[in-house]
């Protein structure tokens, strides 16, 4: 219970600093439009999709991380019209985020894609995954590979980096973290998911992407 | 699109890894190696006087080994508490010099220089390996951290890197988890992915180029 509780803190901590900035190096002109602004919102996942057990937290969304610019993609020469963001979804040692992103032209979210695959996306994620590291307690990456998805959309894509992370008792756990990307058209979502301890199930995931397949093609 | 870290939910993600971290960060205990580290506005502090006084910041010229260990075990500047934010603003002809973490020893320093000196030699990887690691410049540490940001190692690659933790002598690239750990790291990409490195050797550069000091201060793994 107590270490539930230490979660929440550090988890309220990760997420209440400072939101990132919108005109960063390399960020997309950001044009957003009401209807690209709806059509990223429709594509969020929501409580009941994720079945039981699943809960809102209640910390803003913003935050700010660093990822290395060289690890970043150029994006300045798009635009963006449209996005949104969803809550984080929690529950015991998981968590999910996701954010969608509306392109102004199909063109332009194919290239936002084709920037962000490996290996520029599996290295931000390894580099996010060891910037949680401490002094005296290390986090590593000790593996990475690809997530295997039928092909629900235009695009689909899935990478899981596996560390370890090490306790000053000597014991060591086991961190996840998948990212999935769909893309239809001139939108891309992305759904972030870390665990602890035991990865996603491949079936729970397959049917996240179901969905969001399903509201990808929809819209 | 991928939530880059402008973007809000990627910073969430960040969050949700911390979850999964949080129950071994609340248990860190502060290394007592921090204590004679220097901090963050004592490093930005030193670098300025590092810069305008080139001649203390070095060794005395043609100095025996005895006299480079005298004059870099006074040195505070490679201190573990530097951030990777903190190394971008340095000037990269400064050094960073002296140990990182515990008292440096004379008997280790005295084998390792004419170790990596040999070694160096031998391998021709006098640009990726510091001749001494008590006594390194920003420059040298920045080329080997931004291998970070391009090499992604495979699978069986990665397993060659944590299979290295093993036989180093710190069980890790660096005693704690600070920016020697990210340099040596950017290093061994660089060895494996380019060079076919194996662990063993990895471990070998690794334990060569111990810039912790001669204490007994473990990473805590």
């Amino acid at each position: 219970m107590k270490n539930r509780t230490l979660c929440s803190l550090l988890l309220a901590l990760a997420v209440a600093a400072p939101a990132a900035a919108t005109g960063a190096p390399g960020a997309p002109h950001l044009r957003h439009s009401k209807a690209d602004t709806s059509l990223a919102t429709s594509t969020l996942l929501n409580k009941s999709t994720l079945g039981s057990g699943w809960v809102v937290a209640s910390h803003s969304t913003s935050g700010q991380v660093v990822c290395d610019n060289a690890a970043t993609p150029n994006e300045s020469d798009l635009t963006e019209t449209g996005g949104a963001s969803g809550p984080l979804f929690t529950r015991p040692e998981q968590a999910i985020a996701q954010s969608t992103h509306v392109f102004a032209t199909s063109a332009q979210a194919a290239t936002a894609w084709a920037r962000m695959m490996p290996p520029k996306l599996v290295i931000c994620m390894e580099q996010e995954v060891e910037n949680l590291s401490a002094m005296s307690a290390p986090v590593y990456v000790t593996a990475w590979y690809r997530l295997r998805f039928a092909p629900l959309a235009t695009r689909v894509a899935g990478y899981r980096v596996v560390a370890r992370a090490t306790t000053t008792k000597k014991t060591k756990e086991t961190v996840y973290l998948d990212v999935l990307l769909l893309g239809h058209d001139r939108t891309m979502t992305t759904l972030i998911l870390s665990a602890l301890k035991a990865p996603f199930s491949n079936g729970f995931e397959q049917g996240l992407a179901r969905t969001l397949a399903a509201q990808l093609n929809k819209g | 699109m991928f939530v880059w870290p402008r973007r809000p939910s990627f910073l969430q993600l960040v969050g949700l890894v911390t979850v999964g971290t949080a129950l071994l960060t609340v248990a860190f205990v502060q290394p007592a190696r921090a204590a004679r580290s220097m901090s963050m506005s004592m490093m930005s502090a030193a670098a300025p006087m590092s810069m305008a006084s080139g001649a203390r910041s070095m060794p005395p010229a043609g100095a025996s080994l005895r006299a480079r260990f005298d004059y870099l075990s006074k040195q505070t500047t490679n201190s573990c508490m530097i951030t990777q934010a903190a190394l971008v603003s340095m000037p990269a002809s400064m050094r960073l010099q002296g140990a990182c973490c515990s008292a440096m020893g004379y008997a280790d320093y005295s084998r390792q220089i004419p170790a990596l000196a040999l070694f160096n030699h031998a391998h021709g990887t006098g640009n990726l390996v510091p001749s001494d690691p008590y006594n390194w410049s920003v420059a040298f540490v920045r080329k080997l951290t931004a291998f970070n940001d391009t090499i992604l190692l495979t699978n069986a690659q990665q397993k060659i890197y944590t299979t290295a933790f093993r036989y180093a002598a710190d069980k890790a690239p660096c005693c704690c988890h600070c920016y020697r750990w990210e340099a040596f790291e950017g290093q061994a990409k660089e060895l494996i992915a380019r060079r076919r490195y194996t662990a063993h050797e990895i471990a070998t550069v690794w334990n060569l180029e111990n810039g912790c000091g001669s204490g007994k201060m473990g990473p805590g793994m």
